[in-house]
This record gives structure tokens, sequence and C-alpha cells, in this order.
């Protein structure tokens, strides 16, 4: 069992009234399963992805990763958690637009501590992998938004994940190139990537094993 | 990671250039007025430091009247008699001013190829000391044995620059050189020039025993500057404790007989350029409170430059926010980003010294000429002293600077960068508007202080002096010359200048405006007691000297020749000689008259050295202004002596043809007064060289507050592009909402102008307080008036008007189609 979220509520306080944005959710996500998350605006799928995530806290209830309970841990406990096993897509690919798609893909080692020799190594794997050795040199506004999402997911692949959490991942591309995400999505998770995905389309739910409904913060 | 910090920095200042710009050149303009005046107020502080144990004896005495006046000079048998009383006292030397006993104006010699020269000793600092002062002052003899140099009467040291400049390089010692036409002194020796920051400037040393022995036990010629040196380990206080039994004992009588109170101090050698400004200064010392100010300047200037960086970096934040959000998603701990954020402002901090390396570089010639001393020289680069200054602006800048703005970035919650809900919080920007405050009202201070400054210091010069200035050319009255017939040739060459058409009148005297009178004494009406009269300054005048300065007469008549009395000596008749004198309007009020008029023909009764001398009051005059307008009206009785009292003579010039004036001046003079060398200046320049450190000091002010407000208008023109920027979504709402393009335009400036109100509000009343403790010190002054503080808080809002207009325009001008598409 990768993560067992038990009884979550999450709400804000608006106009002296709670306004809840989670609502009694409970999910079990097991290793090398791809899940599509799914509902209307404001359904509150992106908030339970944050809180999967560990970005984002909630008010009530029991979350376990790996055999840890996440609400009994400390914001700093839970933050080397989450880089240590959560990659992240995002919707707006997020490249930092100062670094080259090499040094974007090399940033998240730096941080780990990963040593000059290794990170040559991991970088050029996953240029590789990706096939995108060719364009290692250029920076993020010199790419098709496709080619940039490319980058954000080698880049949240590149410290080996269990989980990826995707936010609307081909929510700023043309379908040609969301098709392409999502194969590429459907090959990592075959070779045994756990993935959670958030998105609008029938069609991209589908390449999933199991999808869940949001409505006002309930699973349907 | 430290390359990767590097290579982002870089990579941002190069897509953010004029923010990088106006980062760094706020801040290399800072610095380097920050190491400039630090290395003028470090210049300032190291006037005879490592004197230690060195006092100057300082004399305080009040004439039997009133208030005590103390003087830097003493009696110069104070120095013998202390080594001789105090065992803590190791040794002593006197300094006195060659002046003092007339020896000044010609000097003749030798030179190198057997001419005989002669010259003034007028640019010449000359002193008659005691030998021991080259050891006191640590001055080394380049030729000669400091032992001796000095020892034997009439014998001299010159200085190292005045021997090559009278000898070029010929050895002057054994060399004769006359003095006076009457004095020969030998060479004995060449002492190594004087550094720059000692108050001892000296050109040329004659040994005092040329005064004679009697003077070390003279008790009645305070002119002598005494310094003595305590045996280490020595307090001042021990000394000053045991003065009034040692005044006691040695000026009791002569106290009694003067009919004066006397006190002794010492002073330390180190404070006296800083803290000291008594009567017979040796050279005009600076004022702390004008260093103080400086400080205060320098502080202002840098802090504005990293004020400036403090905003635009935090400003800045919201495009950062982005990469700092992602970096903590993928693994950054926010010690990293702190110091990545810290290393960028290192860096730019890093780039401003380098150029402010420059500037200063550039600047030590313009600077050092401004100033008038050699205050900057690349030596400094060599000192560690200033590397040290660098490195502290640089460690205490980079990091005071970078730390907040590192702060804010790295405390970015990812979720919220991640998911645009990003807002800046309340707390950033209203510090942003409190650091925007600081430097505004900063900058109104300074702009209202150096206005106000200047105004007090045109006042002064073009106030009315009470006397002509500018027509009136000074001549140093003859010295070389037979003191019998000394009167008669004055009137010939009066008689000879004034045929000219272009000489209105002439006049001898042995003061003119423009420094303080030499000679004060006592004054009373007949039949008062000593106490209730007042103290006055003497000055010895001719009949024509009025009309040659044009001062009015209030009340009575001008001396006429017949005036003329012999105040030095008494006919022993018993029966008090009656002299004639004039007074002017201060003292006439202050000997207790009701009005000019009711002085005229009174007797009034004035102190000439330890004798009464009684005097008929024949007119009042207007009074002048004998000095600068720091200083109010002297008191001053007007002598007119039978004998021969030149040390003066001005002539009143039509101001025709001046330059052919002045030939045919020369020429009568040097017919009539052969041996002595020919020397003028003009009155109004003579009298406004007393403001000399006043415009250096109001021009650095302005310097540094030009310098200042420059810095905080560039920081408001990164700041006022950013807000512009901020708000192109504002605006574009409203102006689909149907604002016209000015209306968008106004929307910036009133909150500028919201900002700059509450600037003025906090500097205004500061430098009111401050500004009016500074005019304290001025006798005639300006009248603060409103606009002198309401003009600054108009021109700094002009100056972020303008430099925030461009980017506003460009805003308000935005089709609103383009801005909000992106949403």
């Amino acid at each position: 069992m990768l993560l067992q979220l038990n009884n979550i509520f999450k709400w804000v306080q608006s106009g002296g009234q709670r306004v809840f944005l989670l609502k009694d959710i409970n999910l079990k996500v097991e290793e090398g399963e791809f899940i599509s998350i799914m509902g209307p605006s404001g359904s509150g799928k992106s908030t339970l992805l944050n809180v999967m995530g560990m970005l984002d806290g909630f008010n009530e209830g029991e979350y376990n990763f790996l055999e840890e309970s996440v609400h009994s841990l400390k914001e700093k406990q839970r933050a080397n958690l989450y880089k240590q096993y959560i990659g992240f897509v995002f919707q707006a690919y997020h490249l930092l637009d100062e670094l080259t798609v090499y040094e974007n893909l090399e940033m998240p080692l730096l941080y780990k501590k990963v040593g000059s020799s290794e990170r040559k190594a991991l970088v050029a794997d996953m240029l590789d992998k990706f096939n995108i050795v060719g364009k290692q040199k250029l920076f993020p506004s010199q790419l098709s938004g496709g080619q940039q999402q490319l980058v954000g997911i080698a880049r949240a692949l590149i410290s080996s994940p269990k989980l990826i959490l995707a936010d609307e991942p081909t929510g700023n591309l043309n379908s040609k190139q969301g098709e392409e995400i999502m194969e590429i999505f459907k090959e990592l998770n075959n070779e045994g990537v756990t993935i959670i995905q958030v998105t609008h389309s029938e069609k991209n739910a589908e390449y999933g094993s199991r999808i869940i409904n949001l409505l006002d913060g309930r699973k349907v | 990671m430290l390359k990767h910090h590097i290579k982002i920095a870089l990579r941002f200042f190069g897509r953010n250039k004029v923010f990088t710009f106006i980062n760094i050149l706020g801040l290399a303009v800072g610095i380097t007025a920050f190491i400039i005046l630090t290395q003028y107020l470090r210049f300032e502080n190291s006037y005879d430091k490592g004197l230690d144990n060195l006092y100057r004896v300082t004399l305080a005495s009040n004439l039997g009247v009133n208030d005590f006046e103390v003087s830097a000079t003493n009696h110069p048998a104070v120095g013998p008699a202390m080594q001789d009383d105090f065992a803590e006292v190791e040794k002593s030397a006197r300094v006195l001013d060659a002046k003092a006993i007339g020896v000044k104006a010609i000097m003749s010699y030798k030179n190198n190829i057997g001419e005989v020269i002669r010259s003034s000793t007028d640019g010449y600092k000359t002193y008659f000391v005691d030998g021991e002062v080259l050891d006191l002052f640590h001055i080394p003899l380049l030729q000669g044995n400091p032992e001796s140099a000095l020892e034997d009467p009439l014998t001299l040291l010159f200085s190292e620059t005045l021997a090559r400049r009278l000898f070029g390089n010929e050895n002057p010692v054994g060399k004769e050189v006359i003095l006076n036409s009457r004095y020969k002194f030998k060479v004995n020796g060449v002492f190594q020039d004087l550094p720059e920051n000692t108050h001892l400037q000296m050109d040329i040393l004659l040994s005092l025993a040329t005064i004679g022995e009697q003077i070390n036990t003279s008790w009645i010629w305070p002119a002598f500057y005494n310094y003595i040196q305590l045996k280490p380990g020595t307090e001042a206080k021990t000394i000053n404790d045991k003065f009034p039994t040692f005044v006691h004992k040695y000026l009791s009588e002569i106290m009694i007989e003067h009919g004066y109170e006397a006190k002794f101090a010492l002073q330390p050698v180190s404070d006296i350029h800083l803290k000291s400004n008594y009567e017979k200064e040796m050279s005009a010392n600076s004022n702390e409170s004008t260093l103080t100010f400086l400080i205060i300047v320098a502080v202002f200037v840098i802090a504005i430059a990293l004020i400036n960086f403090i905003n635009l970096s935090t400003a800045k934040s919201m495009e950062r926010a982005k990469e700092v959000g992602l970096k903590k998603v993928v693994g950054a701990q926010r010690g990293v980003l702190i110091s990545q954020f810290l290393w960028e402002s290192m860096i730019i901090n890093f780039i401003a010294i380098l150029i402010a390396i420059l500037f200063v570089s550039l600047l030590v010639q313009p600077f050092n000429t401004l100033v008038g001393v050699d205050v900057l020289s690349m030596a400094m680069w060599t000192k560690a002293s200033v590397w040290g200054i660098v490195i502290g602006v640089l460690l205490v800048g980079g990091m005071l600077a970078g730390l907040y703005p590192a702060f804010v970035l790295s405390n970015f919650r990812p979720i919220q960068v991640l998911n645009g809900k990003f807002h800046q919080s309340s707390k950033g920007t209203f510090l942003r508007k409190a650091l925007v405050i600081t430097q505004f009202a900063v900058s109104i201070a300074l702009i209202s202080g150096t206005f106000i400054v200047y105004n007090q210091f045109a006042f002064m010069q073009n106030q009315e002096l009470g006397f002509s200035a500018d027509q009136n050319l000074v001549l140093n009255a003859p010295m070389d010359i037979d003191f019998s017939k000394a009167k008669l040739k004055i009137k010939v060459f009066k008689d000879e200048i004034e045929r000219s058409p272009n000489i209105n009148s002439a006049t001898l005297s042995n003061e003119v405006p423009g420094k303080p009178i030499m000679e004060v004494s006592t004054v009373r009406k007949k039949g008062d007691e000593t106490v209730d009269g007042t103290t006055s300054s003497f000055m010895e005048i001719d009949h024509d000297f009025l009309k040659t300065y044009d001062i009015a007469i209030v009340a009575g008549r001008d001396f006429v020749k017949v005036d003329a009395g012999d105040y030095e000596f008494d006919d022993n008749s018993g029966d008090p000689k009656l002299y004639r004198v004039l007074i002017n309007r201060a003292t006439a009020k202050a000997l207790g008259f009701a009005s000019p008029e009711a002085a005229i023909n009174q007797k009034i009764i004035y102190k000439y050295g330890p004798i009464d001398r009684t005097a008929e009051v024949i007119g009042v005059v207007e009074n002048y202004h004998q000095r600068s307008l720091e200083n109010g009206y002297d008191k001053i009785l007007f002598l007119y002596p039978s004998y021969y009292f030149g040390e003066y003579l001005t002539v009143n010039i039509s101001g025709k043809d001046v330059a052919s004036t002045i030939a045919s001046i020369a020429q009568s003079y040097s017919k009539v007064f052969p041996r002595n060398p020919f020397n003028h200046f003009f009155l109004d320049e003579h009298f406004n060289r007393q403001y000399q450190a006043d415009q250096k000091f109001g021009l650095i002010c302005l310097l540094f507050s030009i310098l200042a407000i420059f810095i905080a208008a560039l920081g408001l023109f990164g700041l006022g592009s950013h807000i512009a920027m901020q708000k192109v979504k504002e605006i574009s709402v409203r102006k689909v909402l149907g604002a016209t393009t000015l209306q968008a335009l106004l929307l910036i400036p009133t909150k500028l102008l919201g900002l700059i109100l509450v600037s003025g509000a906090i500097a205004i009343p500061v430098v009111y307080v401050v500004i009016k403790t500074w005019l304290e010190s001025y006798a005639f002054k300006i009248d603060m008036t409103l606009w002198m503080f309401l003009l600054p808080v108009a021109m700094v809002l002009l100056v972020a008007l303008l430099s925030i207009l461009s980017q506003s325009l460009k805003t308000a001008w935005v089709n609103p189609a383009d801005s909000l598409r992106n949403d």
C-alpha cells in the first residue's frame, strides 16, 4: 500500500461558515496504480491532489504514506517525505525561465546533493529517455508547450519518485501533444511508477486504471 | 551549488537589465559617497593623534567684568613654573606668533646666486619657539642638531619646502636671514614639513631665546602657547585640581593690580582641531557638529542606496516566486534558498564596490581641490583601514540588504505560488512603504537642510556690512621705517596718491574689518565701578578712517587732526590727561547711555594695560560688522594716536581702471617707503575669506544631498516601473469600465503623494529642530519660513513623479484587451 486517506476533511472559514473543500474522503492507493481524478471546476480535485502531495494540509482525518502517518508529522518531516518520494507535474509546466533544459533537469539533484558525475549521468539518461538530447541547451521559451511539459515530466522523474502527481498535465496542450504525454504516463506506469492525475478529459482519464469522481469535495 | 547560484544570479541580472543597473549604480554611488566621507572624517579625526600626554594650558580670564573668555594662549612663565612646581610635568615648550612682536612683513637673504632677495613673510607662518617643540611634536630635523638648533638667540629653522623655495638646492644651513631689516638670524637647520593634520602649521621657527630670558618669569603677557608633556600615566585632572593654588601663587598680585580673575586648564592637544574654538587659536579649527552632520549624511546616503536595493529586490520577488515555489517542491531547503539570494545580493554589492573604487579613484583630485586639503590619495588603497571599510560595506550592506528579500522570497508557500493564487502579504507591502517613506523623509530632510544652510550663507554674504568693502584696497603699512618720521611719510604718501582722480581717500589703521580685533580691554562710565563696566575692542585709526570706510556717525563728530593723542606715555603731572575717543553704538549701549546723543561729551574710563585712562566721547558711530555675521556687532572704542600705529593703509578707489590705479599706488609706495615690499588685498575678498569654511561645508552638503536625491530617484524609478507593471491589470479593468487615460494615469501618483506627505510630516519637524540649533550659533540669521520646508517636499514630489511618469504613461496607454486576455 502506497498511501491511504481516512475520513479526510478540509474546510475554510468564510463569513462565519465552514466551506468544505474536501468532505470525508477515503482512498487507498496501491503501488503501480494509475488513477485519474475527475470532476467539475471547484469540486476539489486539485485540493485533493495537493493534500496527497503534502503541499497542503487538512483539518480532520488520517493520512498514511508508506506506513508513515503524515498527519502526525511535522511540516519539515512531511517536506522531506514528499521530496523523496513524490514528483510533481504542473499544468503550466513551471520550468525555470533562466535555466536551460539541461539545467532544469539538473536542479532537483543539486538540492539533493547528488555528486557531479552522477548528476551528469542521470540528466543524460533522462534526456535520452525523452528524446530531447538535442534540446538540452535551449531555454524553456524556445520550446513548444508539449516539449516543455516533456521536460517538466523528466524533471519530476529524475529523482526516481514512487509517485507522480500531475495536475491537468495536458491542460495547456493541443490534443496531439496531450496524447503523447498520456502515452508517456502509461509507459511510466508500466515501468512501475504510480501516477495520480487530475484531468477534465474523459479520454485522458481512460488511460488510468481507476477513475475517482469528485463533486463538491465528496467522492461520488 | 555555488556555481548554480551564481549562474542563476547572472542570468537573472541579464534578463532584468534595468533593475540590475539601477541597483548597482545606486549602490556604487552610495558606497562612493560613503568611502569619501569616511576618509574625510578619518582625516579630520587624525589631527595631532599620537601626541599622548601632550596638553595646552589655556587661560580663562574675565577682565574684571561679566564673562570669562578662554584664550588658547597664556603667559610665558607658565611652562617653566609648572616644570618647577609639578613633578608630573615631564617637558614643556612655548610658541609665540612672531606677529605678536611685530616680526613680520619683511625678510631678506642672499639666494643661491648671491642676490639679496627681499620678500614678505606674510604667507609664511613664523613662530618663536622653544627647542623642545621639535621633541614634543615629533618634528624631525633634516639638517641641524635637534638638541641645540634653537638654543641660541637669533637662530632659526626653515621648513623643507620653504628652504627649497628660498635657496634652491643650496645648503641653507649657516646662512644669514635678516628680519625687519634689523634682526640677523642664522639658519641652523631644516625641519621636515609638518603633516597637514596638525593644528601646528609652521614654516619658520625662530629661537624663543631671541626674546630674552626675562620672559621666563613674565606673568603679564598672555600671548604664548604653552605645551606641557605629562609623565605617562598622569591624569590631566591631577594637574587641573592643582591649578587654583598655582594661579594664586603666581598671579594673585597681578590679578588684583589689573583687576581680573584667571583660571588655567589643560586641554589635550589631540582635542584642539575638533573641540577647541578659543580666542587666538593658531589655525582655524573644525567644528565637531559639522562632522557629526557629515556622518549623518554619509549614513543617510548609504542607507538610501541599501533601501533601494531592498525595495527593488522585494518588489521583484513576485517574479521570483515561481522559481522559489518550484525549487521547494523539488527539494530545496529554505536555508539553501536564503543563501542563494544572499549570494545574489553579495554579487550585486561586489560589483557596486568595484565601481565605487573606480569612482573614488577618479574623484581623488576633484575632492581634494574642493575641500582644500589632501584628504584622499591613491595611497589609501594600500591601507588596511580603507579595505576594512570596503569589506565592511560589502558584508554589512550585502547581508543586511540581502537578508530581508532572502527571507521574504524563501518564505513563499509553494502551493500558493504554483497555483497562481499568490498575493503579496500586506506585511511586506507595509515594510516596503515604510522604507520608501524613510527614503523620502531622508531626501526631504537633506534638501531642506541644505537649502536653509545655503540661504543662511547667502544671507550673511549679502547683508549690509555697515562699511564700504568693495572699493577698498588694503596695503600693509610700512614696517621698515624710521618711526619718528613715519607719520610724516604716511602723509606724503596719502597726498601723493590722492592726487589721482581714481582715488577717493586713504587711511591708516591698526586693524581692518574681516578678522577679530586683537586688543580688548574694559571701559566704564566715569564714576562707575570696574564691575559695572564692559569689555570693548580697541582700534587705532586716523581722521580719514570713517570717511574711507563710509561708516556713519550717529551722534557727535568725527576725529579731526588735532584730536590725535599720545596714549602711550603719561606726562606724570598727576593730573590725568583727557583723551578724545569715538565709540560705536554697541559700546554706548553697553556702557548704559540711553541714546547715542547722551554719550556725547561724557567722560569714560578705559584700561590701558594696568593704567586707568580718562577720555571724552566726542562721537558715536554706527555699528558695522568687524567680523563675519556669525558673530554679533563688536563693541569698539576708536583711538587716534599721535604716534605711528600703522598696520594697514586702506585706499578707497573709484573702481575705474583698477589695474593701472593699483600700479600707480605701488609706484608711489615704493618711492615713499623704499625697502618695504608692496602687499595689497581687496577688503571684500579679505572679509569673505571668513566664510571659506562655511562655503566648503555648504558645498559638501549640497554635493551629497544631490547624490542622495539621485540615488533615491533611481530607486523610485525602479519601484515606479514595478508598481506600474503591477497596476496594468487594474488600469485595464478601469479603462474597460470607462476610465480615461488621464484618470488611469493619476492612479499611481495619488498613492505616491500620500507617501511623500507622510515623509514630509516626519522630516520637517526633525529638520526644524536640528537647523534651529544650528542657526543659534549665528548672531545674524535668517528666519525659517514655511516655504523652505514645502519647497523640498514639492521637489521630491516632482522628482518622484518624473521618474515614474514614463512608466505610468506606458501603463496607462496599454490596450486593455492585451493585458486582460491572459487571465
